[in-house]
């Protein structure tokens, strides 16, 4: 119960800070997803059915602050990274830690890989376009600020 | 048997789960065109936008001097530009008496402030502090001082949400000037338009104006909306296709007008 209280806290406060202060986030139109990052502590730290859930539920808000003409994508694609996650980090013993920290860094690319493809789909000929001026710009932004965060809280079980 | 269903269920719990909920997740996301899930989307912005608003006043606020410089020259040259065509205009009048048109309607200007533009500059909607209550109606276009920003497409007492150019299933009729060569414009990504199938016959070049044709029951006639930057052959051989950039600013847009039309 507290490890729950302790995440929805978390999830409250990063809430508040993107949809309050996104401009301050913001390089050129480039965000990071704060939200992809709390689910993999998440999917890490409890059990992969609440991992699941918590996906489904950081997808909703996310739908309702910042994405209201899409609803729906959001708690879809958070939902499937979530139960995957879930599924790594219930054999993260057998993983080199390296390799598990590529390995989300690849999950972020696709996050954000799969929310653009989604989204600009109608737009003629961008997918290459959206690649390299969304998609890579997106995964390199959230990819520090997940280093950094794992660095201070280290994502990995310290009794490996 | 009962117990056995249970067993499975819990042991695929977190498989069944996921399942679910993208399920879920999946339908609604079909359903983005359903009526119930555009009122839904205006109930969220008008809840929401008292709790963004401070931020977006005290952000106003910091960049007020400089925002102040930039209006100033602006009206010093649409001063000017309003003088010439107040000249235009009541030449213009004069003929239309004269063959006894009947007059266009004027355009009323609603001012308003942009309170969110979610979470990425190109989410194709923004919610803006007027609504209903100030006159504002479903599929007003929105502009800016450099023009088309987008239209209006849900609408509740005192917010509204305007979907903007910048998006997939953005689409505006306009006409390329001088030649007045007509199309349907769309977003091609990040601040460039595309507008396809232009017959090779019409005289197209860079740096022509991009403006609102008029056909459309939505935008009034030339409304400023791009510059042509870039003409290439269709693979068809007779058509060409006109790409250019948009004059709006889409990374900088926070005032914003809606337009009344008089007649429907």
């Amino acid at each position: 119960m507290t490890k729950f209280l302790k995440y929805f806290s978390i999830f409250i406060l990063l809430t508040v800070l993107q949809y309050l202060f996104i401009e301050f986030f913001d390089i050129r139109g480039i965000h990071p997803d704060l939200f992809f990052i709390l689910l993999i502590y998440i999917a890490f730290r409890l059990p992969p059915v609440h991992a699941v859930w918590a996906g489904f539920s950081v997808g909703v808000v996310q739908d309702i602050l910042f994405n209201l003409v899409l609803i729906g994508l959001a708690p879809f694609i958070k939902t499937f990274f979530a139960y995957i996650l879930g599924r790594i980090a219930a054999r993260q013993r057998m993983i080199n830690p390296i390799l598990l920290i590529t390995g989300m860094i690849v999950m972020i690319l696709f996050n954000h890989q799969l929310f653009n493809w989604f989204y600009y789909v109608q737009v003629p000929g961008t997918d290459y376009s959206v690649f390299l001026g969304k998609t890579l710009p997106e995964t390199a932004y959230t990819t520090v600020i997940f280093l950094m965060f794992n660095y201070f809280f280290p994502l990995l079980d310290s009794e490996r | 048997m009962i117990k056995k269903l249970y067993d499975f269920v819990y042991d695929k719990q977190t498989q069944l789960s996921a399942l679910i909920l993208m399920l879920v997740s999946f339908v609604i996301f079909l359903q983005n065109e359903h009526p119930a899930v555009h009122q839904l989307q205006g109930i969220i912005a008008e809840t929401l936008s008292p709790i963004k608003q401070p931020v977006v006043i005290f952000n106003e606020m910091q960049n007020a001097r400089a925002k102040n410089t930039i209006l100033s020259e602006r009206i010093i040259q649409l001063s000017v530009e309003a003088a010439r065509f107040n000249t235009l205009q009541e030449e213009n009048d004069r003929f239309k008496e004269l063959i006894k048109f009947q007059n266009s309607s004027r355009l009323n200007l609603l001012p308003a402030l942009v309170i969110s533009k979610g979470i990425s500059q190109e989410v194709n909607a923004i919610t803006i502090n007027i609504g209903e209550d100030q006159g504002v109606a479903i599929n007003s276009p929105v502009i800016n001082i450099d023009g088309i920003v987008g239209k209006i497409f849900s609408v509740n007492k005192t917010t509204a949400l305007a979907q903007i150019v910048t998006g997939p299933q953005f689409r505006i009729s306009v006409k390329i000037k001088p030649d007045e060569a007509t199309g349907i414009l769309q977003w091609l990504g990040g601040n460039q338009f595309l507008i396809p199938d232009i017959p090779n016959t019409m005289n197209i070049s860079k740096n022509n104006l991009v403006v609102t044709s008029g056909f459309s029951d939505m935008y009034p006639p030339d409304i400023p909306v791009g510059i042509v930057t870039d003409i290439e052959q269709a693979t068809d051989g007779f058509t060409i296709r006109v790409m250019g950039d948009l004059l709006v600013n889409f990374n900088k847009i926070n005032e914003l007008f809606v337009l009344q039309l008089d007649n429907p």
